[in-house]
Parts: structure tokens; sequence; C-alpha cells
């Protein structure tokens, strides 16, 4: 890879992007003894694929689940990982005829690769996928003779789970359940499919089956409170890795200012390409990777290459994936720009580059895509090109971040009442149910019970619950989201037809009158917003301006849950009420950004029940910022800002999964406080992890805005670009006073070694901030 | 209200005491003892006429016998062209030189009695039955907290005909766990008979009764013709009558209107508040709604099954 590293350093659009490479030394396989032998139908299998030994981790899981005892298995993608579920699950089956195992993917598309891979072994068991595409005549089939059914949460819950009476063979001989992909089940959709493996469990247990979890993921900071977390059982960890891996060279890549990241991706493809090496180039969104590969494509020299690279997303039908896998794995095709779509699973031959435009919002996800090469021996190439946010940033500076021990957790709130009440009224659906059942849960679920009879939804009698709805209660619980309103966005101009759907939450920021929604590319104005339908109208428009909404914003403390202090100051964590009114949005200019109009709202206000965290400043700390001449309102608001940005490095979780509000002075706290929250229903426990983490965040917090060379605040540090409030007021210095305070640090306020502005730089950022205030951005 | 603050009302509340309580006796019936435990029968029985089909499949001129179209191949135009021709029965086309084959095989059919073959090459239920007697038959109907298998059933109602009565069984479940011994009593009765007569019996009650006994472990076995009275009354009145729901049968073609019935969606909570209570008041009006469903359903058997027209 020297070699190319040389041919990007001397191309003329290199200016010392590199900010360091790091070295990751090849790994030597590591085998190990079974002790025992497969059933002899598997062992002439692997025999006849060259396989004479396994890997560390896979005998330890093939051990551990001969003993009956559930796992988690965490290794990097390429490491065999299938076989650590398939050959006991199969060995087992071969041994005990009529034993069932379920599989659960997150995708259909995984799903479908997983039953080819399990058909590869051609023994005589019975597999199949049972999902919403398997025609009816399969369903029955698969029902009454199947060993190994595989299928996705959704189904799981909608169709399986309330139909078990037809099940009843399958549950009754059901020995293992594996669930894959494990860390993809977090936050909303995780708290979700946590209910739906407690209420499998439920049945499991009615029809006298326990079976065994085999649980396989990522590399996250928690993976056995996690997989525990989720199953509602203990689960061992198995760790370690055995599979082999060659050198790699991890390359940090910081574009230069006022250049568009796109750019840089696409010549960087387009070079490798041109040098004949096989490179895969993953971004963050389909419309970015449909433009990567537009400016690649231009970059090229020569003809010829155009048809070398394609683009690759999820929305892309089966056969045109199959064809575009089959190509790479071929080599007629030399390079791919994709989605996270491509992260997962398929094999698609040695490719040597990967280039990593963003990052993808998880460290985990950074190494599986980063996975998708050096599965030969050859040394392969990794180029993480930094996007201008908060994270991307940190990553770059904090060369040691991304290989250092996995910091980001997966969080779910089995707890959560609002995802847990439509799973309570599903579990009376299945069966009805009595006080044995509770133990899977927690209180909360029995008070949600008493709270569906007040309702009328359940009713009572001999200590039992039973379902007293007239619709098929699994139809009116949405897995993939906390809220069930979903909102129409129609096309006026071509009959009304159905673009989109969008969740609530998003309806009332997104597309209120007047406002500017990009739909696969183009652009429309919506003319009204019908709230009792829960439509948008809009028309297609090409207009060279944007929109950005204002909301006012209040929370109200509910409860508090815990509370803690922090260098004089008080963090808390509770339930919070947040209402937030859309009251008028702002036009602003494409290219300059530049206001160019806007108009007031007269939207009815939102109100949202979740958990968060806050901080109180003391009075003496806020006294000593005006005596600074800092503005304490824009330093509440820049660390709140960035905190919130960093926050995903503690918690598996995006900028979009929290909310925040500060304020000088918050009526129940009686001081200036700063709310971070959770944005769904309930909450699923990421503000709760920064103040668990709260020196930790803070620490990195001061860390990137002290670092971040502009003047008066920037998108790479406090800038937020949900912000309610058009990212005023926001005061740099005062964001840094307020950190080095709470973190116990000492402030000097002029010549401040550690904030790195001198006075005369001080002037201008105070010339800065008064030009922020009034809305003119130079 | 909040969630959150539903739940801290909910939580403060103290726990909920249940007092057990002694299944009711209702003086129409009678507390049956069995080996899956108790349940309660009520027993009723009046005079009626269940209206049969006349002849005897074997003979020459019944209508299975007449049916031409049985033999595949012939559809209605082919079969008018041969009753012009002079034949009238399949007996006539054993001298047909292209149908005679064809013909061997319906009737032999038809003399062994291969009931599920013949109703696949065409044969109307009504014509099939003329293979049992008015005594074969079991009219049913459930009653069930709720549209899905996996809610319990509590009264499974059975309906038959012997010498000019209408005799009315009632197995009722008063508490959930009366429920097993309610179902393997139906399962027993169901022995007796060898034709199950229902609405909307095929997507409803015998696959329900069918997931219960699984739930319960009950071994079931339902080898009987069945007659889903729900797909005939479409077939005739489609047009006709505003919808086929069996109370609107009943008002047009038995003149008969109901009293205070009670309305379906009413029944599960009823049954859950009597479970409680065990308050024989509650529980009447739901018994009385299954035994009206049961009797149209057999004074409606003729007219719907066979249709409207002549015999």
């Amino acid at each position: 890879m020297e070699k190319l590293l040389n041919r990007i350093k001397n191309y003329p659009s290199y200016r010392g992007q590199i900010i360091h490479i790091q070295e990751i030394a090849s790994q030597q396989a590591r085998y190990s003894n079974l002790g025992f032998a497969l059933h002899p139908e598997i062992g002439s299998v692997l025999r006849g694929r060259g396989i004479e030994r396994l890997y560390t981790h896979q005998v330890d899981a093939i051990k551990k689940v001969r003993e009956n005892k559930s796992i988690v298995v965490v290794t990097p993608t390429a490491s065999g990982k299938t076989m650590c579920y398939n050959l006991p699950v199969l060995d087992s089956i071969l041994r005990t005829r009529g034993q069932t195992a379920l599989y659960l993917f997150p995708t259909k598309s995984l799903g479908q690769d997983q039953l080819d891979s399990i058909l590869e072994y051609e023994v005589r068991i019975k597999a199949g996928v049972y999902d919403g595409d398997t025609p009816d005549g399969e369903k029955t089939s698969l029902r009454d003779n199947a060993n190994i059914i595989i299928t996705n949460p959704d189904m799981l819950h909608w169709g399986i789970l309330p139909n078990h009476l037809k099940w009843h063979r399958f549950f009754t001989n059901l020995k293992y359940v594996v669930i894959d992909e494990m860390h993809n089940y977090r936050g909303v959709f995780g708290t979700h499919v946590a209910h739906i493996i407690r209420r499998l469990r439920r049945i499991c247990r009615h029809y006298g089956a326990d079976p065994v979890f085999i649980l396989c993921s990522a590399t996250i900071a928690n993976p056995q409170e996690h997989a525990s977390r989720l199953t509602g059982r203990a689960v061992e960890l198995i760790a370690n890795n055995g599979a082999p891996r060659g050198r790699m060279k991890f390359v940090l890549w910081r574009p230069p200012a006022h250049t568009p990241y796109i750019r840089e991706v696409s010549w960087l493809l387009a070079l490798c390409l041109e040098n004949r090496y096989r490179t895969i180039a993953f971004s963050r969104a389909r419309q970015v990777t449909e433009r990567i590969l537009r400016f690649t494509r231009e970059n090229f020299k020569e003809e010829k290459y155009a048809g070398k690279v394609m683009a690759y997303r999820g929305g892309y039908l089966a056969d045109e994936r199959r064809k575009i896998e089959g190509a790479l794995f071929s080599g007629s095709l030399l390079g791919v720009v994709s989605t996270n779509a491509l992260e997962l699973g398929i094999d698609v031959g040695d490719l040597e580059v990967c280039l990593i435009a963003g990052f993808p919002g998880t460290i985990a996800s950074t190494w599986q895509q980063a996975g998708r090469v050096g599965r030969s021996k050859k040394e392969s190439l990794v180029i993480f090109i930094a996007v201008e946010t908060p994270l991307d940033q940190y990553f770059i500076r904090n060369t040691g971040a991304l290989f250092a021990q996995p910091s980001e957790q997966a969080l779910i709130d089995p707890d959560n009442p609002y995802i847990l009440m439509g799973h309570a009224l599903c579990a009376t659906h299945e069966m009805p149910v009595t006080p044995e059942d509770y133990t899977l849960w927690s209180g909360t679920f029995v008070d949600l019970l008493t709270l569906l009879e007040e309702d009328g939804e359940v009713a009572y009698s001999g200590g039992t619950y039973f379902y007293n709805g007239q619709t098929y209660p699994a139809e009116r619980v949405n897995v993939r989201s906390s809220s069930s309103t979903l909102f129409h966005l129609r096309d006026t101009g071509g009959g009304n037809r159905l673009l989109e759907v969008l969740d609530e939450n998003a309806a009332f920021s997104e597309v209120y009158p007047g406002a500017v929604y990009t739909h696969q590319g183009s652009t429309y104005v919506v003319n009204s917003l019908d709230l009792n339908t829960g439509t948008a109208f809009m028309k297609q428009m090409d207009v060279d301006y944007y929109t950005m909404c204002g909301r006012e914003k209040n929370t109200e403390i509910l409860s508090t849950e815990t509370s803690k202090e922090l260098n004089g100051h008080r963090l808390y964590t509770g339930q919070l009420k947040v209402t937030t009114r859309v009251t008028g949005f702002v036009k602003k200019h494409e290219k300059t950004g530049q206001v160019v109009g806007g108009d007031r709202l007269a939207l009815p206000e939102r109100v949202m029940e979740t958990t968060g965290m806050w901080v109180v400043i003391n009075e003496k700390a806020a006294a000593r910022a005006k005596e600074y001449g800092l503005h304490l309102m824009g330093g509440l608001h820049a660390v709140e800002h960035a905190s919130i940005g960093l926050l995903p490095l503690f918690a598996m979780c995006d900028r979009n999964d929290l909310g925040g509000l500060s304020t000088v002075m918050h009526p129940q706290t009686q001081g200036p406080t700063i709310f971070i929250h959770d944005a769904c229903h309930g909450g699923v426990g990421f503000s709760e992890k920064g103040y668990d983490k709260a020196f930790e965040l803070f620490e990195a917090t001061l860390e990137t805005i002290t670092s971040c060379r502009c003047e008066a605040g920037c998108p790479m540090c406090i800038y937020s670009p949900k912000c309610s409030n058009f990212n005023r007021p926001l005061d740099k210095e005062a964001a840094v006073y307020l950190l080095h305070s709470l973190l116990g640090k000492t402030y000097n306020p002029v010549l401040n070694p550690d904030s790195r502005l001198e006075r005369p730089v001080r002037e201008r950022l105070r010339k800065a901030l008064k030009n922020n205030r009034q809305g003119i951005i130079q | 209200m909040s969630l959150f603050e539903r739940l801290k009302n909910v939580r403060n509340k103290p726990a909920r005491v249940e007092s057990g309580i002694s299944p009711v006796i209702l003086p129409q019936g009678q507390e049956i003892s069995s080996r899956f435990g108790n349940y309660f029968l009520l027993e009723s029985e009046l005079p009626g006429n269940l209206f049969f089909p006349a002849d005897f499949p074997a003979d020459e001129h019944s209508v299975l016998q007449t049916n031409l179209q049985l033999v595949r191949g012939i559809g209605p135009v082919t079969e008018e062209k041969l009753r012009q021709q002079g034949y009238t029965s399949l007996a006539d086309l054993l001298n047909h030189p292209r149908w005679n084959e064809y013909a061997v095989n319906v009737i032999n059919l038809i003399q062994n009695q291969q009931i599920n073959e013949l109703q696949m090459l065409g044969a109307r239920q009504w014509e099939l039955l003329s293979y049992f007697e008015p005594e074969d038959i079991l009219f049913i109907d459930i009653e069930t907290t709720g549209l899905w298998a996996s809610q319990p059933l509590f009264l499974i109602g059975l309906l038959y005909y012997r010498q000019g009565k209408f005799f009315i069984n009632q197995l009722f479940a008063r508490n959930y766990s009366e429920e097993k011994a309610v179902i393997a009593a139906a399962n027993e009765v169901f022995r007796n008979f060898k034709v199950l007569v229902s609405y909307n019996g095929k997507r409803f009650d015998v696959p329900y009764i069918i997931g219960r006994s699984i739930e319960h472990r009950l071994f079931y076995s339902y080898p009987h013709y069945q007659v889903d009275m729900l797909f005939h009354a479409r077939r005739h009145f489609r047009g006709t009558l505003p919808d086929c729901k069996l109370v609107t049968l009943e008002i047009n073609i038995l003149n008969f209107q109901r009293e205070d019935d009670i309305p379906g969606y009413l029944i599960p909570e009823t049954y859950h508040r009597f479970t409680k209570k065990q308050d024989a008041g509650l529980i009447w009006p739901v018994l009385k709604h299954n035994r009206l469903d049961l009797l149209s359903m057999a004074k409606l058997f003729k007219p719907v099954v066979h249709g409207p027209g002549n015999d």
C-alpha cells in the first residue's frame, strides 16, 4: 500500500490531508481443539471446504452451546462467526431429529443470505425463510416441518407469536434461538425487540421449551450487558477471536477547509480505480452515494473506467444486488460506492481499499465497513475522510479514539412504558397473562396492565388478564418507531400521490406550510398541513433557497430520579415533559446561506414525555462569567450543542435521537440549566448515559471546542444542524469557561494557553459574536 | 394525564384482592363432573322439523343421478343438448358412445359414497346430504372471549334432531378452568354425528375449537362432512338481502324478530364480569342468544342450503 499512498501524496489535490496512519499488524490464525467430533455429515462438509481446524472462538462457542449455555459472540466481520451458530445447531438437530431452531436477522436480505449458507451444508434438515414474502403454501409446510426457521423481529411480532397455536410443533421442540447483529437492536427498535424476545420466551415456556440463545455482535463496549438486557437472562461472553487478519493501514484524512468532502472521496476513489485497486467507498446517505458516483466518473482520465464502478444501496432489487455482488466478486467491477447496506453479510470477494466518507454513526459500523477489505493475505488500506461535524473532527484529532477499547454502548430501556404498553397488550392477546408471566418483565408491566384495564383494552378476572379488543393488536404496534402516528406526504402536482410517510415527530419541523422538502433529489414546497388527517400537501418546485424552522421549547421536570455533584455543580436525571411549538421559519439562500425571507406559523404545540439529564450551574460560576464579559446564555447553549454532538461516543445513538434546551433561569431549578433529553417518547437511556459519563463527555467537549480553529463557532464545534433558535446565541469562550468550571479546572480568562486565544483575537471574537447575533453570516 | 403520571397513581394503589368464588348452579341446567373437571350443561328440547333431501342417491331418479354435469367435460350447454337427445340420467349415459366410460366412474363414486370426490366434481351439498339421515346432523355455534383462538371460549352450543324434536345441549364453562372439560365433552358428542353444520364455522367455529384443543392438549378429530351455511346464504341471497347475517335471514325468511338480543361485541366482557360475580342474570342473555342462533340455523337449514325454489 506504500505505492498507492505515495501516488496519493503526489497527486496535485493532496495538501497534507493525511493526519495519521495507524499500522494494524496482521494476526495469525489461532486454532483450538473441539475435544469431540461433530456429526459426520457436518465433518465431511467442512473437510470438503478445506477446513480441518476451527478457530479458538468457534471452539469456545460450540463447547458452551453444547453445555446448554447461552452466549454472545463478539468478533469482527469475516471471522467465521456464522459457524459459531450453524455448527452447533446443525450438529444438534442431526443428532436429535425433530429439534427446531429460530434464526433472527434484522433484515430480509440478510436472512435470505443466511439461508443460502445453511443450504450449502447440504445436510438432511429442512430450513426456510418465513417472512412477508413467503408464499402461503410454503408457510404451512415450514410451520409443520421445518427444523430451522429464519425470520425477522417484525414477522415474529406480527405473524408468528400471535399464531403460536399453529406453531405448537415448532415451539415444543425449540432448542436454539440465534440472534445475529445484536448491536443493531438498540434504541427504540432495540427496546421493541427486547419485548418481542420476552414474549417469545413466554410462549416457549408455555410449550415446555427453554431454548439456548446464541447472539452475535460487532465490537461494542457492553456486549454482555446488552445481550442480557435484550434477552432478559444471563449470557456468557465469547470474545477470543482466533481468525487471521492481514496487515492494514488505517488513514485519518481531513479535507482541506472549504472543500466539500464528496469531492475528496471522488478523486481518491478515481485514483484507486485507475491504479486497479479494488475499492469500496461507504457514504452515509443514499443521495450522497449517487453524487460520489457521478463525481468519480467525472474524475476519470479514461472513459473505460466509468463502467468499472457502480453504486449499491438497500432498496435496489435482489437481482440487481446479486449482479453487482457477483461482478465485484469476479472482478469485472473494480469499485462500488455504497451506503451501509454493504456493511454486513454477503461476501464480495477480496477488496483492497476502503474509503469511509464520514463517520457512519458508530465505531462498530466503522470497523464493519473497514472489515470489508483485507480478507486475503495482502495488505489493505482504509481511509477515513472526516466531515464537518464535531464527532468526525473529534476522531481526526484524537487519533487513538477509533483504535482504543470501545467506548460506545448499545442502550435500550425495557422499562419505557410507551414502548412496553403495546407489547403488554400483544401478550394478553397471545395468551391470557397470569402472575407467572410477570417475572419476565418489571413492575411497570403489571402497572401498565392495570392501566390497560382502565382503558377497557383488557379484562381482569381470576388473577388473569384477557385481551378485550376488536382489532389485531400486533398491527397497532410499530416496532421501528416509538410513535404510531405517521404523516403522509402527498404531491399535489401528481394527483396527490403518496411520496413518503414521515414520523409525527419529524412532521412538525419538516413539512410545515411553506417548508422546502427534498424527496428523491427534487425539491417540493409544502402548501398545507392537515393535522386532522395527518397529511402534508406539497408541490414540486425548483427553488434556490432552503428552509429552517424556529421553535419555542419548554422543559418541565416531572420527577427527579438521581442526582450527583460535579465540582460544585449539580447533575440530575429524571422524567421530563418537553413542549415544542414551531413558531416560524426562515428561507435561506442555497449558496450563500443568506436569509431571504420567512414567515410566522400558527401550529399547535407538541408535548412529549421522556427521560433526560440536566446540569444546573452554581450561582458563583454564573456570576463570574458575567465578570469575565462572557455571555452566559451563549455559553450554556454552546455546551449543550457540543455535548449532544459528542454523546454518541458513549451511547450508540445519533444527534437526532437527542434534544436539548438551555436557559439562564429555569423556574424549577432556579438556576442556569442545560437539559439534554431523549427524542423519543419515554426515553431509552441515551441522555442518562450522558449523565453517567458526564465527566468524560465534558472533557471530550472541551477538547473539541478549544482545538477548533474557528473564531466564533462553526458546525465542527458548537453549531447544531437542528437548533430551534437558528444557532443563536452562542458564545464559544463562555462555553470554554463553563466546561473548565464543570471539570474543576482553573480558567484563565486572559492569555490562557489552554484556550489558544490571544487578546487581538478576542476582539475579533466579540465582533464576530455581535454579527452572529444580528444574523449576518460572514 | 400523562402516562408517567398515570403510572405513578397506579403504583400507589394497594394490591388487588381476588376472592375466590364458587361457580353458580343455574336452575336451567346441571353441573357435570368429568375426567377433565366440572362444567355446566343446559339441555332443552322443542318440537321441530328438519327438512332434508327426500331421495336416495342410489335411486336412478335422484338428484345426484340426474346431474349430468358431474361427468368431467359435460357443462351446462352439453347437458342441455344431451337432455334433448333423451339422456336424462347417468344410467342413460352408459349407452352413449362418448360418455359411457366417464359415466361409469361417476356411478361408481356414487355407489361407494365418495362424498368428497363427488363434491370436487361439482355435486351440490344438498344433493350429497341424501347420503345421510337427519339424525346424523349436528349444528354447532360457539361463544368466545375474542376473535382469535388464542383467547378462551366458554360456550359450545349443539343442536340435533330426533323424532320430531330439536334437542339443544349447551356446554358452558362457568369460569376459565372449566373450558377444558367443555371442549372434551363437546369432542365426545361430535363422535356420534357424521355431519357438522355451522354458520361461518369453517372459518371460525371449527378452527377455533381445534385451536383450543391444541391449547389444552386434547385429542381432536373432525372427519365429519362439514356444511357452512354462510357459504350457501351468500350464494343464494347475495343480491336480494342487505347482508348475509344470520339475524337478517331470520327476519326475512323466518319472519322472526329478536327482542333485546345481546350484541356480539358485548359478549366477551359480559362473560368476564360473570366469572367474577357468578351472577346468572348476567349470563342468561348470552345463553339465550346462543339458543336462538342454533334454532334459527336448524329452521333455515333447507331454505339456505338448498336455496329458494323447488326440489
